[in-house]
């Protein structure tokens, strides 16, 4: 058993995310397109995955209904046990909020907001009292190496900076899944395998991680690697 | 989400100076042409709403004050006699030519008021007072048409009606609200310079109920009278003020300034809110794919619109007032009260957050899976 950040305890190698037989397709008639066909994907608590695959093999469709973003043509998701393959984009939300931590390959911060503030979003969503979370907030970016960068804004921090300052916002719910896109694209060879020693010890604490990626020098730091090809999961 | 509101609009100075501009303009538009229509109003029920006389017994349809008819004489006793009324003054109204120094025209209203009967009108003296009126052809002129009526003092003798007549005091701020300047006189005087007023006869009667005695017991004696209309003077404040904004072209023109000031506002804020929403779309793609629901993106963008319209309220509101001071120097009226301030302040807000509503339409539509393209 693993203890969670969140204070559940996890058992290491449960089932965190699933889908089954899953299916999208995009448009309709002779301009449809499948871009997941008929996936079966489980994706573990205390794993780090990597899922791979050449450009346009469903890897970012495959990560956008793992993440709740989009539901499936076909098939089923489930959460932490919950089906939220057809849940709605009223409820889907609250699943991302409360479950899911996302890393992105172009950090996606907000330009307005310091570190720290960027840090606090998702606890604001969550109604979490100010103090509570701004010392949540410090903490995370204290752990992640950004002492002092509390008060800058993403457009004076470098650009392993920003991708910690993203990952400590991704991390600020204790979720039990991370999704990260490229989390390394944008960052030169140190600074990306800082950030994916970070994701690793996450996983390694109890956290389900995938990460998508087309760098094989990545190959080494992952538990399990998937690889997509033309919608299909070729593992 | 206040939070982020704010710091979105103070990341981007220079959309914030644009927007905070139109709403300033759009704040002084619409206080200045409601300040001008309730200067308007004002003046049209003034001397009605100074008179203190509760009820007003007029000729059979009179549409506003101006517009006058002529009550027979003896129609004063008559109504003297009407059970609970306790004074009754009379009130000539008549349009008049009046000769300047210079020997040229201006139309001018006469009022004659009754003095014996101890009239408050006029209210506003700023030199003189209701006994110098008592001497023959004494009249006043208003300080705010001294240059319009050639710039007399006191003492000068111009011509009403080519009759010679003497300023014998000047009003302050006693003003009508179409272009012609009030005189005022007694009623002897008044009768002298009317064309169409003949001894006796009066325009208006003012009337007072007894001590005890309640108004509408007092219309309902009154309304048996025969061949006049017997109202209270509110209701004939309000039907001359109804008169001049739905029955001219002056609320029309006035609204349509006042709406016209409210859609450039509106269409400034947005556009500036609509861009900015625009060049942050992936951000506020972001805060719906970390968890932000649409409620979440409402209240920033939400918030946004009310942070400029407090931010463009207050300059909007100073520079109102300072307008304001500068039509006075053109001698035009622009009566900005605590009312209209505070019915601004929410339709500032109101028209910004409706200028905000593309926004929103644009962010609900936003697909959060759009963080990773």
């Amino acid at each position: 058993m693993i203890a969670e950040p969140g204070g559940l305890l996890t058992q290491a190698g449960r089932v965190t995310a699933s889908m089954r037989n899953v299916v999208k397709r995009y448009g309709h008639g002779r301009t449809a397109f499948t871009a997941l066909r008929s996936v079966d994907l489980d994706v573990r608590a205390g794993e780090l995955t990597l899922l791979m695959g050449p450009s346009g093999s469903g890897k970012t469709t495959l990560l956008s209904i793992m993440g709740c973003l989009i539901e499936p043509t076909e098939g089923t998701v489930e959460i932490c046990g919950r089906r939220v393959d057809s849940l709605g984009e009223r409820r889907l939300p609250a699943v991302r909020l409360d479950r899911i931590g996302f890393v992105f390959q172009g950090f996606n911060l907000l330009s307005s907001l310091n570190a720290v503030e960027n840090v606090e979003v998702p606890l604001s969503f969550r109604g979490t009292g100010k103090r509570a979370r701004r010392a949540r907030a410090l903490e995370l970016l204290r752990e992640l190496g950004l002492a002092g960068k509390e008060r800058q804004l993403p457009e004076d921090l470098s650009g392993g900076e920003k991708q910690r300052v993203a990952m400590a916002r991704a991390l600020s719910t204790d979720p039990l899944l991370i999704l990260a896109d490229e989390p390394t694209a944008a960052l030169d060879g140190v600074t990306g395998k800082h950030v994916m020693e970070i994701l690793r010890e996450r996983a390694h604490g109890g956290v389900a991680v995938m990460v998508v990626t087309h760098d094989p020098r990545l190959l080494d730091i992952a538990d399990r690697v998937v690889r997509l090809e033309d919608g299909r999961l070729v593992e | 989400m206040f939070r982020i509101a704010l710091k979105n609009i103070l990341h981007d100075r220079v959309r914030m100076v644009a927007a905070l501009l139109g709403i300033v303009f759009a704040v002084v538009l619409v206080m200045f042409q409601f300040g001008l229509l309730s200067d308007f109003l004002r003046n049209a029920s003034a001397i009605i709403d100074h008179s203190g006389a509760p009820i007003w017994v007029t000729a059979p349809s009179v549409a506003n004050f101006e517009f006058s008819g002529e009550l027979r004489e003896s129609l004063d006793y008559q109504v003297l006699a009407t059970p609970g009324v306790g004074r009754v003054e009379r009130l000539i109204m008549t349009f008049v030519r009046f000769r300047k120094p210079n020997g040229s025209y201006e139309g001018a209203q006469l009022v004659g008021v009754d003095l014996e009967r101890g009239t408050r009108i006029p209210w506003a003296f700023h030199s003189g007072s209701h006994e110098d009126l008592l001497d023959p052809e004494s009249i006043t002129i208003d300080l705010t048409d001294l240059e319009k009526l050639g710039s007399p003092g006191i003492g000068d003798y111009v011509e009403v009606n080519g009759r010679r007549a003497r300023i014998a005091a000047i009003t302050a701020n006693v003003r009508s609200f179409i272009a012609s300047p009030y005189l005022f006189a007694s009623l002897e005087n008044a009768e002298r310079y009317a064309e169409r007023i003949e001894t006796g006869e009066t325009s208006y009667l003012l009337v007072t109920p007894s001590p005890g005695r309640g108004v509408e017991e007092v219309l309902a004696g009154l309304r048996k009278l025969q061949g006049v209309d017997v109202l209270t003077a509110s209701d004939l404040g309000r039907r001359s003020q109804e008169y001049w904004i739905f029955r001219t072209g002056a609320g029309f023109a006035i609204g349509l300034s006042t709406v016209l000031g409210l859609v450039v506002g509106t269409v400034i804020v947005g556009q500036t809110i609509y861009s900015s929403t625009m060049d942050r779309l992936k951000e506020f793609g972001t805060l719906k794919a970390i968890g932000g629901s649409n409620v979440h993106l409402y209240a920033i963008i939400t918030w946004q619109a009310i942070i400029y319209a407090i931010a463009g309220y207050f300059p909007g509101i100073a520079a109102s007032f300072g307008l304001a001071r500068l039509a006075a120097l053109a001698n035009t009226g622009i009566l900005i009260t605590p009312l209209l301030i505070a019915s601004m302040f929410f339709l500032t807000v109101g028209m910004c957050i409706v200028a905000s509503l593309l926004s929103i339409v644009r962010v609900t539509r936003l697909e959060p899976a759009m963080v990773f393209k």
